[in-house]
């Protein structure tokens, strides 16, 4: 067989990961909406697709759903620290704008919100990722 | 209605106990009596069909040595039943997963059924089903004979892979092995599963060696048994590989591979996650290079207007090399950036996900996950699919590769939408690119359907393959990648955009001696003028698509030459629109064609490809242009 034996994981516990998963999914929704308000249509409706992974975890019910729970809020957490870096990244080259004369961007509100998001994220990337790489692939 | 299905597996895998519990109490259990064994029959009634069982002796493999294995296999060869239900014991799969393998090769509709879960569950194991199905590609169903489990399930999935037609499955053998394999396929019988027998014949089946008559070996025997040796191997590795994916202890928490595949290739958000992250990756190649482009257009700019055009040779420089070259040079910074960007996402293992994830869909386009794979190249430059469709096993599949692979998007149209896109549309670059390359996959499914009903006739080969780990992408590999691909683009610049750029330089100057106006362009563009009045396009851009057939670039390169400056160029949102497609479309550049001509080794397609591509953007930007107006026109 290819599998080994149980080990317990006691790094996070159930109720933990659904007030992370929660959370995520607020801010994340909330962030999208601050972005659509702003005028920012496309841009929300990413973010709108990275907050259902979230959601979705909520409806992971089968055997082993604490995993796959844990799975949506880890993806989940990358995909919102990909966009925060997308936001960074492009907010940096910008300043490359004043070369040409032209004026680098301003951060907004929905900015902010989404870079909230991405610290979130990051603390969730690192804390899941200890706990989950604990065990080692078969 | 009724439906046969037969069960099929290792001996002791609880083929019986299904069939028991399939049958019930509620239909009639016939025994046929064989040699030494026999097979049982049974019926049950769901939703209107009648589901005829027939319980198999059990096997390891197809290759019929002893009597019971002939029973199963002459079943399964001579009197195919509608659905094969292959049962693996999920306590111990691997054996189970070698013969499932052998039976995909047989053409017919076939069920997984990894039975007694209830046992695995009580020893602490679960198994993934998506990630099965997912590798698979067929229907898994987890059943338990004990606890009923998954019966029901089972049956209606029987009925629904009735329904949908078949849906052959061909497991990719080492690429050696393949070759021999095409070699002897066609040497076997058409009303024959003939790569099942062209494996077997390979493995030494005197059974099927026998049955196909002397197919003229080309290899001695131990030639033969290496390859034999070759493919259980790779049958081994495949199932070894599958396990490990799908199997875990219950308490043992997912690895980061295993959370990350379950959420990227999850059914519903999948595909939206792929989409969003394609759209993130344009926008940042945009906002990226932005200035950097602006700081090389201006160079260029500056250079060209302090040389100036006093006289034929200044011109010359000024306007055929700075202006026609350096017009399409400008766009290096976007190029690489986008290069980087999916060079990120293929190094990183995320790309060759999206292959599973598509793979259904491909299959309705009788494509596959692996042409996509090979089409995806076709994003840096269409010449690299047409080419490595070689790879593609069928030759069906092969030919839709190459004659659809013009409509994927290739690099050098990257420039000519950077240039639309930043004169008619600048506020909204990265949602013109999303559509014109969401345009472009259309495209090609399209056209793979068309061609399909057409032009050729045969059978397809879906996907199973290797996928590579998740891993954080190397620095060093991604710059590899991004120069590998970036480095044509740039050799192109130097080659066949400026031998273009100076003949369109030479057409522009004369006869009319520096004068546009009264240039050969000019009358050449306005000859065909008329031809492209209903899509609103001017004889500046006529010209430019006529040079364009060249190499997509040099559209970049004749609008500089013609208008001075890309800087001062207007262009009606529609008609920008309407062009952008157009010239995603139209025709594919000369290099492609000799490809096509060359791989298919016919004209007929070449022409087939030019004729059919340039209709296509005709009509397509006409209806752009229409609609679009109609639009603009009502908002
Ligand atoms: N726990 C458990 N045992 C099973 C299950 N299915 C079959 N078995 C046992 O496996 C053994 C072999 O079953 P049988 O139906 O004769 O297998 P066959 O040789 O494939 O026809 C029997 O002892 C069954 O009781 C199951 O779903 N769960
Ligand atoms: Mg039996």
């Amino acid at each position: 067989m290819y599998v080994e034996g149980i080990r317990n994981w006691k790094v996070t516990t159930v109720r933990s990961v659904a007030v992370k998963q929660s959370l995520m999914m607020f801010l994340g929704f909330i962030t999208s909406i601050a972005y659509i308000n702003d005028g920012e249509f496309t841009f929300g409706l990413v973010l709108v697709v990275f907050s259902s992974v979230f959601l979705l975890g909520i409806f992971e019910r089968k055997t082993m759903s604490f995993s796959y729970k844990i799975a949506h809020l880890y993806v989940g957490s990358i995909l919102m620290m990909i966009a925060t870096g997308y936001l960074i990244l492009t907010f940096a080259f910008s300043h490359f704008n004043l070369l040409v004369g032209e004026p680098s961007l301003r951060l907004s509100i929905p900015d902010f919100l989404l870079i909230l998001t991405g610290i979130m994220s990051l603390f969730n990337v690192i804390s899941l990722k200890k706990a989950v790489t604990r065990e080692k692939t078969p | 209605m009724t439906i046969t299905v037969g069960l099929v597996g290792n001996p002791n895998v609880g083929k019986t106990s299904l069939f028991n519990k399939l049958v019930g109490a509620r239909q009639y259990v016939a025994n046929w009596p064989g040699v030494t064994v026999s097979r049982t029959e049974g019926a049950t009634v769901r939703k209107g069909y009648t589901l005829h069982f027939v319980d198999l002796p059990g096997v390891y493999t197809l290759s019929a040595t002893s009597i019971d294995e002939k029973v199963t296999r002459d079943y399964l060869f001579f009197s195919p039943p509608n659905v094969v239900v292959v049962v693996i014991d999920s306590m111990s799969p691997e054996q189970g997963i070698y013969l499932l393998l052998e039976a995909l090769e047989l053409n017919l509709n076939v069920i997984a059924v990894f039975n007694a879960v209830d046992e695995l569950r009580k020893s602490g194991t679960v198994v993934d089903r998506s990630v099965l199905e997912t590798f698979l590609g067929i229907p898994v169903v987890l059943t338990s004979a004990h606890t009923g489990e998954g019966i029901e399930e089972l049956m209606d999935k029987i009925i629904q892979v009735f329904k949908g037609g078949d849906r052959p499955k061909v497991f990719p053998y080492p690429e050696h092995v393949e070759e021999e394999l095409k070699r002897i396929e066609p040497l076997v019988p058409k009303e024959l599963a003939q790569r099942f027998c062209a494996l077997k014949i390979i493995e030494g089946d005197k059974f099927i060696r026998e049955l196909v008559g002397n197919v003229g070996l080309s290899f001695n025997k131990e030639i033969y048994s290496a390859l034999a040796t070759d493919i259980a191997r790779a049958r081994y590795n495949f199932a070894t590989d599958l396990i490990s994916k799908a199997y875990r202890s219950s308490g043992r928490l997912l690895t980061l591979n295993e959370a990350m595949d379950h959420v990227f290739t999850h059914k519903f958000i999948g595909i939206p996650i792929f989409l969003s992250v394609m759209y993130l990756a344009f926008n940042f190649t945009f906002k990226a290079s932005e200035p950097l482009v602006k700081v090389i257009e201006t160079l260029f700019e500056k250079l060209s207007t302090l040389i100036g055009e006093e006289n034929i040779i200044v011109s010359l420089i000024s306007q055929g090399f700075i202006g026609g070259v350096g017009s399409v040079l400008a766009f290096v910074p976007s190029i690489f950036a986008l290069f980087m960007a999916l060079g990120i996402m293929e190094e990183s293992g995320y790309l060759p996900r999206i292959a599973f994830l598509v793979d259904r869909l491909m299959y309705r386009l009788r494509l596959t996950g692996r042409s996509f794979m090979t089409l995806l190249l076709g994003f840096g430059c269409n010449v690299s699919t047409v080419m490595a469709a070689r790879g593609l096993a069928d030759e069906r599949e092969r030919l839709t590769t190459i004659l659809v692979s013009p409509f994927i998007s290739c690099s050098a149209r990257l420039p000519v939408y950077l240039m639309i896109t930043a004169i008619a549309f600048p506020k909204y670059r990265a949602e013109a690119f999303f559509a014109i390359y969401a345009m472009s996959i259309l495209l090609t499914a399209f056209s793979s359907r068309v061609v399909n009903r057409v032009i050729l006739e045969g059978q397809s080969v879906p996907l199973i393959m290797e996928v590579p780990r998740y891993r954080l992408p190397k620095i060093s590999n991604v710059l590899t990648y991004t120069w590998n691909r970036g480095k044509h683009f740039l050799e192109k610049a130097s080659t066949i955009i400026l031998t273009a750029s100076v003949v369109i330089w030479v057409l522009s100057y004369f006869p009319g001696g520096g004068d546009v106006e009264k240039s050969f362009v000019a009358m050449l563009g306005r000859l065909l003028e008329p031809l492209f009045k209903p899509l609103g396009y001017s004889w500046q851009i006529v010209t430019a698509l006529i040079f364009g057939g060249v190499a997509k670039e040099v559209v970049v390169s004749t609008f500089s030459q013609l208008y001075g400056t890309l800087e001062g160029i207007k262009m009606d949102p529609v008609v920008g629109a309407s062009l952008m497609i157009f010239v995603l479309a139209y025709v594919p550049c000369l290099a492609t064609i000799a490809a096509v001509r060359s791989e298919t080794g016919s004209w007929k397609y070449a022409l087939f490809s030019v004729f059919y591509s340039f209709a296509l953007a005709y009509i397509l930007a006409l209806f752009v242009r229409l609609f679009g107006g109609f639009i603009l026109s009502v908002c």
